[in-house]
């Protein structure tokens, strides 16, 4: 019992300190976002300002309209999450739960999709999209990320994990597929659900050079635009720009938050129970 | 499920909260006015000094308006002209950087300067930089107005210079003589170097300048002035050879502390006080006077040279504006108006007050206001003179070609390697010629 004890201390105390060190630059980064530009250039360099200045707060929401765009990449992570999920867990249900012609062909042909780096074709969605007049709209920005092969792919194999005879049973009792999937399906594949959400959310919410291309004006901009508009190409002021990442991260830090536990749980879904 | 459900919830209860208010942040076009839109690359403080560009024209008439539109840095801003140019999605006027040059004038779709300039001279084309008159000339024309023109020029720390027991006055012009001031400037406390002689990072700007420095060109044919590049030269000529040995001797005898590729550490170390010597954009002269703050005094020189005298050459960055073709005459003619404005004296003088960015239109240097700048500021004097005293030639009008951002970063990521020890100068050189052809012939073929 002592020994036991004594070694869980040691676990902990070595986590402790790990999750510090993982989280040092965060800290850091938060720290610089209150130190003026004298303090910045101190050296050796400061690791806390000696007082707390909102002035790179100011400064940044200044050059930046960051409550703007947080807006914007609100709507636009939300939007794809939930398109992503919605078509994820209906054609992952379909071809894991569902037999019907053509299905292996449809589903390597959407395996097929995953090999193709998204760089590759972001010119021609830009030009599709320029040409559908969607330019400067939410629309642009929520509509090509709507469905992930990803998605689907990850959401078939939870539901694979699903005894085929439970639905075989559900049907018995006179459960129709829609009901199954929504009464026991997806409460069965809530981990899976869960960890993919946060994982689109992130996803979309970093996503830099897809909205740089569609978007023009303040009015649909995302967050990462924001962080590049702090930067200069010869003169970097970093109090701004560390002040502009932390507003950023915060909305990403409580999604991970809300999210953690079904997060940890679809990580670990069928570590123990086999 | 609920805890999804939740989560969603939150977030567009969050959404809505939010005030709807926010949305107009962009000041609208106001009744009466006609549109230009401006697109440009700048964040931060110069991003304020360009807004103020902006801003002063439109309040400087009644007819037009112009909206400034950030569109990412340099390479990102490249990629979206490229992207929406030819699908008819651009803006009516833009800013891109030297290296999109031949890509622009390539794909004929923007008119160039001197067309719309001889139509309407508002400055005489010899009241142009005449450095960069040469740089942006092709087919006999210049193609596009300098907006904010840099050159790289080494900033030195004057008072640790004077504390040596060097003249502050007389900083080096090559890097032979930089070696030899190793052991008077470099500080080394209980066995550890807390002060270099010189900082760097590995910036493909420096190397082409350096190139232009020894009279080398970086393509062939000409710099690809006289016939379409086929080929990198730097490494047929030897001067590719002779600059990267250099280099890698002086970070191997610890004259040159080397920052890897990361520019802003190379800047902040020498504000710092850890180096004595840096190289930077003429532009990153504000910022560094800013972050030095008076802990010592800072002086500007001309760019050292790697040959074993100084020679003076040096290579233009910076970015141009350029107005795309389009069939609406009027949207054209507001747009040049916007042009002739952003870079008259008066305007361009304020702005390279602002920035550190010198005035492509010479006349800027006759206004009032710039000649109490200079004399009250000598370091800004720094990168003019050197720029007038840039000799011209097919060297430092610098390399004509299509692709020539991917060349810098194959140049930087070699280089790299040559730093590490992990390959010789000799392989290196074997593979930037690989891949910087294989590049060139790529991009010939599809132009053709």
């Amino acid at each position: 019992m002592v020994r036991k004890g004594l070694s869980a201390w040691v676990f902990l105390l070595l986590n402790l300190v790990l999750a510090l060190l993982l989280v040092s630059p965060l800290l850091y980064c938060l720290s610089v976002s209150f130190m003026t530009e004298p303090e910045l250039m101190n050296f050796p360099p400061r690791l806390l300002p000696s007082a707390l200045s909102f002035e790179n707060y100011r400064a940044a929401l200044q050059m930046a309209p960051i409550l703007q765009f947080l807006l914007n990449s609100l709507i636009a992570a939300v939007a794809c999450t939930a398109g992503q999920l919605i078509t994820g867990a209906l054609a992952g249900y379909a071809f894991a739960m569902h037999e019907f012609p053509g299905k292996r062909v449809l589903f390597l042909l959407m395996l097929a999709t995953m090999m193709i780096p998204g760089q590759a074709i972001i010119i021609s969605n830009y030009l599709t999209v320029a040409g559908l007049g969607m330019i400067d709209t939410y629309q642009a920005l929520i509509i090509p990320y709507l469905t992930s092969a990803f998605c689907v792919f990850n959401m078939r194999q939870a539901f694979l994990s699903i005894p085929t005879e439970l639905k075989e049973s559900a049907e018995l009792d006179g459960c129709s597929s829609p009901v199954f999937l929504v009464r026991i399906g997806l409460p069965l594949v809530l981990p899976s659900l869960g960890s993919l959400g946060i994982y689109t959310f992130l996803s979309v919410w970093n996503q830099y050079l897809w909205p740089l291309l569609v978007t023009n004006k303040p009015a649909t901009r995302t967050v990462q635009i924001g962080i590049g508009m702090l930067q200069d190409a010869d003169a970097n002021a970093y109090g701004p720009i560390m002040a502009g990442v932390v507003m950023v991260l915060i909305p990403s830090i409580i999604v991970f938050i809300l999210g953690q536990r079904t997060l940890i749980q679809g990580l670990t879904a069928g570590a123990v129970k086999g | 499920m609920k805890r999804i459900l939740a989560l969603l919830l939150t977030l567009a209860l969050l959404t809505a909260a939010l005030p709807a208010a926010l949305a107009e942040t962009q000041a609208a076009v106001p009744d009466g006015r006609r549109e230009v839109v401006f697109w440009h690359c700048f964040g931060g403080t110069i991003g304020e000094a360009v807004q103020a560009v902006v801003d002063g024209y439109n309040a400087s008439q009644s007819e037009v308006w112009v909206t400034a539109i950030y569109q990412g840095a340099y390479d990102d801003c490249l990629t979206k002209i490229k992207a929406a140019l030819p699908a008819g999605t651009g803006p009516d006027i833009f800013q891109m950087f030297e290296l999109g040059t031949t890509w622009l004038v390539g794909s004929g779709l923007c008119t160039p300067f001197q067309e719309l300039l001889d139509a309407d001279p508002y400055v005489d084309l010899d009241d142009i930089e005449p450095a960069l008159r040469n740089y942006y000339t092709y087919d006999g024309k210049m193609q596009c107005m300098p907006f904010n023109p840099s050159t790289p020029i080494m900033y030195y720390n004057k008072t640790a210079f004077a504390e040596a027991g060097l003249d502050p006055e007389n900083p080096p012009r090559t890097f032979d003589e930089i070696a030899a001031l190793k052991d008077k400037l470099t500080v080394v406390e209980n066995g550890r170097t807390t002060r270099y002689t010189m900082g760097l990072y590995i910036y493909g700007w420096f190397f082409e300048s350096f190139l232009a420095g020894l009279n080398a060109n970086y393509v062939n044919n000409d710099n690809g002035r006289t016939g379409v590049a086929t080929a990198i030269e730097y490494d047929q000529s030897g001067a590719g050879a002779q600059i990267i040995t250099k280099w890698k001797q002086l970070v191997d005898d610890g004259v040159i502390y080397d920052y890897g590729t990361n520019g802003t550490d190379s800047q902040t170390a020498f504000c710092a006080g850890q180096t004595c010597m840096t190289l930077a954009s003429t532009a990153s002269l504000t910022s560094i006077l800013k972050a030095v703050d008076g802990k010592f005094e800072v002086g500007t020189a001309y760019l050292p040279s790697m040959a074993d005298e100084p020679t003076g050459g040096v290579l233009i960055g910076g970015a141009n504006l350029w107005i795309p073709k389009t069939e609406d005459a009027r949207k054209q003619a507001d747009a040049w108006d916007f042009l002739k404005y952003a870079t008259s004296a008066e305007v361009s003088a304020a702005f390279s007050q602002a920035t550190g960015y010198f005035c492509a239109n010479t006349n800027a240097y006759r206004t009032e206001s710039m000649q109490a700048y200079l004399d009250a500021n000598p370091n800004f004097r720094t990168a003019i003179n050197q720029l007038h005293d840039c000799p011209i030639n097919y060297a430092t009008q610098g390399a004509s070609v299509g692709v020539m951002a991917e060349l810098r970063q194959i140049f930087q990521s070699w280089m790299e390697l040559v730093l590490q020890d992990a390959i010789s100068v000799e392989e290196a050189l074997e593979e930037m010629a690989n891949e910087s052809n294989a590049a060139i012939a790529n991009y010939n073929s599809t132009v053709k």
